[in-house]
């Protein structure tokens, strides 16, 4: 999902909130005669005018067409990406094409990561986010991790991708994230 | 001194000098893209109806319009009491709907002291600090919130001894938590069986 829709949603959710915020007013103004201006009757004969109208069905069936190819780009905008597979190398011209998997060396540096001690598993994708190329790294470390050596191994890692990849475009980010519960640390005595 | 020995290691273990740099800090989306989902259906159902009423115009489906008799069925109609229930709890909706749009983005990592973008998740915070917490000497059990700013641990304890948990608690989270670029404040509430001390 892009920035673009989700400015988007953000707009829509905002008029749809003020749409709903204005009918329920409206509800109660003319429900208690508070508004004046207020007809006691709705008189809708202007609409069913503009529907005796000739152009009405070509009109409606053009907006059909528009409302559903909107409404699917908009629903299909909400897919997850896929994240980036090949990217260039530095050297790329004209005599040949220098690329390479980045996708199998993020993953491929989750691997080395979930080696490092109390790391319990990583996993590692390449994509756009806000404008950057970004190898993202997420990985699970175990309650009891030291945060230090965690953010070190990370380093590492991270410092390491860097020169296989060769590209100074791009960002590195890793998140950590904290199992629930140690795999049978307690130590138990028997009584 | 840790984190000396910890910042030393890091030179010495990083081959290139520049590594990558640390990317934008993570951002949440929270619940607006659902809505947007929502929303985008809204739209497909409406154009589903204009094109079911427009075929209905060109004579290839017989069935009544719908557009029309939405329209008759609103025409001609005066303010009922079930309009004001309907309308002030769309409103209330509205509002909700209103929090939502204005709220920035939600951001639910801390970031870690280190030298390309490494971010702790707020829930991987607070299993972190009970872990921390379940450790400590006269803990009995533990319950933690924890947000970017701030990390709430209650604990139970044994009697009698609920100020030098609370310290041992205090310290034991806060040496955990010097990894992290900028340390929540830590607020450490100790019950024993006789209550609050």
């Amino acid at each position: 999902m892009s920035r673009t829709t989700y400015a988007i949603d953000r707009v829509a959710s905002f008029i749809v909130a003020l749409v709903l915020i204005a009918a329920g007013v409206f509800a109660v103004l003319w429900r208690f005669d508070l508004w004046g201006r207020l007809p006691e009757r709705t008189d809708l004969s202007a609409i069913f005018d503009v529907m005796a109208k000739g152009w009405w069905s070509w009109a409606l069936s053009l907006a059909g067409i528009l409302l559903v190819l909107l409404g699917l780009r908009w629903l299909f905008a909400h897919l997850p990406g896929r994240g980036v597979g090949e990217l260039n190398l530095p050297g790329t011209g004209r005599n040949g094409r220098l690329r390479f998997n980045a996708k199998a060396a993020a993953s491929a540096a989750a691997d080395v990561l979930a080696q490092a001690p109390s790391v319990r598993s990583a996993q590692g994708t390449v994509r756009r986010d806000r404008g950057q190329l970004v190898v993202d790294l997420r990985t699970t470390v175990e309650p009891d991790a030291d945060l230090e050596v965690v953010a070190a191994a990370a380093d590492k890692v991270v410092a390491d991708l860097a020169s296989v990849m060769d590209r100074h475009d791009i960002y590195g980010r890793v998140r950590v994230d904290v199992a629930s519960g140690t795999q049978s640390r307690i130590a138990r005595v028997n009584s | 001194m840790s984190h000396l020995t910890a910042d030393s290691e890091r030179d010495e273990t990083t081959d290139s000098p520049e590594g990558l740099q640390a990317a934008k800090a993570p951002i949440g989306t929270g619940i607006l893209p659902i809505l947007g989902l929502v929303w985008s259906l809204v739209l497909l159902a409406l154009g589903v109806v204009a094109l079911h009423d427009s075929l209905v115009y060109a004579g290839a489906v017989s069935d009544s319009l719908w557009l029309e008799d939405a329209v008759s069925w609103a025409d001609n109609r005066a303010a009922a009491d079930w309009m004001v229930v309907v309308g002030v709890l769309a409103a209330l909706v509205g509002l909700w709907l209103l929090l939502i749009a204005l709220r920035p983005r939600p951001r639910n990592e801390v970031a870690l002291r280190a030298r390309t973008g490494v971010f702790l998740t707020t829930t991987g915070l607070r299993r972190l600090v009970t872990s921390t917490c379940s450790d400590v000497d006269g803990v009995d059990t533990v319950s933690v919130s924890a947000s970017r700013t701030r990390v709430r641990v209650s604990a139970a304890a044994l009697s009698g001894q609920a100020d030098e948990t609370r310290g041992r608690i205090d310290e034991a989270v806060n040496t955990r938590l010097a990894a992290l670029e900028n340390p929540p404040a830590v607020r450490v509430q100790v019950k024993t069986s006789g209550g609050t001390v």
